[in-house]
């Protein structure tokens, strides 16, 4: 998994989501060991923070060097995605692929904090080499200020959702709430080739009554 | 016309070999003499081809590294018929000559009673025929040994778990390869080779212990006794495997949209994420290699709260079970 984060302009919701990153990073390590991340800074252009890896904690103090940043006019997916393709291999497709697994997937959680800034994605050409592959997924979490007639939220979730080309993402959203924001990034821990798709999720248990009929 | 032949050569499968090794060669600039290894009883020996470019319709010249082998070339009936028109015609000569060499070694046996009684009691005694026993005895001017006998269990691996990647795992084998030091040693060792999924199976080279060779004792008794274990191992590994796969299923299928992950080589773990009450919570779901014995161990997480820098967790393992329930019906219980 690699992850964007992009910082909101006030500092609490930076704090909000780090917490949030380390529940996620903590939980899916326990799923699995053999998970690694890396982590990709946005500023005005993408950055790498930091390479694969599976050492959870260095990936959090990593998060807790990044220091807050200035709110941009509108964030540039195409230098994100160029840097992408660049920097992350991906398997390629071997043997029978209908029983075959491959050795890894590469999921990109991209954390989106601007309410108002929007997302510009002139050139697609590398995201779409990267979303042709079948290892290749793409999720988002946006958190951001309430809705209302002052910021874009609306639309930039919208576009957020129309890069899911091949329906298999998981976008989420929530606003300023902090509960929230954890069930969400506990809904982003289930495995791409795993999971149902988004629209089948359903997590509620029911009451004791309901348990005994099957 | 060499190269054809080096291509004939390649393409050898060891089908006669009691083990699923392949000949490699080795030219030297002339590109008409060659050397094979072949695997054979735990060893590997070499032979020298040799052919003639200027005359590649006569027959080859075969130099081999033990010198007291010699076979007489009126009985290679593959060298005696060599046609150069058949792609296979190097494939059958070294077959044959194999063979030969294989009733080269047996022979030696026949001076050290000891062994010659271990070999023949094996053959005679026991349903191994032999087509999967080796023999080879390493000389020296003043002595003989060590001896290696190589046998290829018949178990029976057709159930075996599937072992998904991409390379070809092979076929399914185990064979012993048991050494006398000396024709009248008791230090006997033997050692277990398995093949990939097999040993993937048993979850790790480490995870089969044979028993030592008891001193003593003989091949009659030994190796049907390791043929045994692992025939017991096998059907074990299946039965529990096959447990794991239905529990896991069952819980699929109760709770699939829900899931979060799970081991879907193994079947060893499956966790989901649930609410309850507006309360998200992680439940990890893991079996231990003995269930169903051991009862799976239930752990909860939060995704709030924490201790100790890590999300706080609960385990329960102690719950009601019992072994004897099916997949479905645990999977309901722990429901």
């Amino acid at each position: 998994v690699s992850f964007r984060s992009r910082s909101g302009d006030k500092w609490t919701p930076m704090k909000l989501v780090r917490r949030a990153l380390s529940f996620f990073l903590h939980s899916k390590q326990r799923l699995n060991r053999n998970h690694q991340f890396a982590l990709v800074h946005l500023f005005d252009k993408a950055s790498w923070v930091k390479d694969f890896t599976g050492n959870v904690r260095s990936i959090i103090s990593a998060l807790d060097d990044m220091s807050d940043t200035v709110e941009l006019q509108s964030f540039n997916a195409t230098s994100l995605f160029d840097l992408i393709h660049q920097c992350v291999p991906l398997p390629e497709l071997e043997g029978d692929t209908t029983i075959l697994p491959p050795p890894y997937i590469v999921r990109m959680l991209f954390i989106y904090g601007r309410s108002n800034g929007l997302i510009e994605f002139r050139n697609k050409e590398s995201f779409r080499q990267l979303d042709s592959s079948p290892y290749f997924f793409f999720d988002a979490m946006y958190v951001h200020e309430p809705q209302s007639p002052e910021n874009r939220c609306e639309e930039i979730f919208d576009r957020l959702c129309d890069l899911d080309e091949k329906g298999m993402s998981y976008i989420f959203e929530a606003a300023r709430n902090p509960t929230r924001l954890y069930d969400q990034m506990a809904k982003l821990l289930a495995h791409p080739l795993q999971r149902p798709l988004q629209s089948e999720i359903a997590y509620r248990l029911h009451n004791i009554a309901d348990l005994t009929d099957t | 016309m060499v190269e054809g032949k080096f291509g004939v050569c390649n393409g050898i499968t060891r089908v006669n070999d009691v083990k699923s090794g392949s000949s490699t060669l080795r030219k030297s600039p002339s590109g008409d003499r060659f050397k094979i290894y072949i695997p054979y009883a735990g060893q590997t020996i070499t032979w020298e081809v040799i052919l003639d470019n200027s005359c590649p319709e006569e027959p080859p010249d075969f130099i081999f590294e033990d010198s007291d082998f010699c076979p007489n070339v009126a009985d290679i009936k593959s060298l005696v018929n060599w046609d150069i028109g058949d792609p296979h015609c190097l494939t059958k000569v070294i077959r044959e000559l194999l063979e030969h060499y294989k009733t080269f070694h047996e022979r030696l046996l026949e001076a050290h009673s000891r062994l010659q009684f271990e070999y023949s009691s094996l053959l005679d005694q026991t349903e191994l025929s032999r087509d999967l026993i080796e023999v080879y005895s390493e000389r020296t001017e003043k002595k003989i040994g060590p001896i290696n006998f190589l046998i290829k269990l018949p178990v029976d691996f057709s159930d075996i778990p599937p072992y998904l990647t991409k390379d070809n795992p092979g076929e399914n084998s185990a064979v012993l390869l048991i050494l006398f030091p000396s024709p009248d040693s008791s230090r006997v060792t033997p050692q277990l080779y398995l093949s990939p999924r097999v040993e993937h199976a048993f979850g790790g080279s480490g995870n089969l212990r044979i028993p030592a060779f008891p001193s003593g004792g003989c091949l009659l008794d030994y190796v049907p006794d390791v043929y045994k274990l692992l025939q017991n191992k096998v059907e074990k590994t299946v039965q529990i495997y096959e447990r794991r796969k239905e529990l896991i299923a069952a819980f699929l299928s109760h709770f699939g949209r829900s899931v979060l992950e799970f081991d879907a080589d193994g079947f060893f773990d499956i966790s989901f994420l649930f609410e309850w009450n507006d309360f998200f919570f992680i439940l990890y779901i893991e079996l231990a290699p003995s269930f169903p014995q051991e009862a799976p161990v239930l752990t909860f997480q939060s995704i709030y709260h924490e201790s100790k820098e890590k999300p706080y967790s609960e385990v329960h393992d102690k719950y009601p079970y019992s072994p004897r329930w099916s997949g479905p019906e645990m999977a309901t219980r722990i429901k």
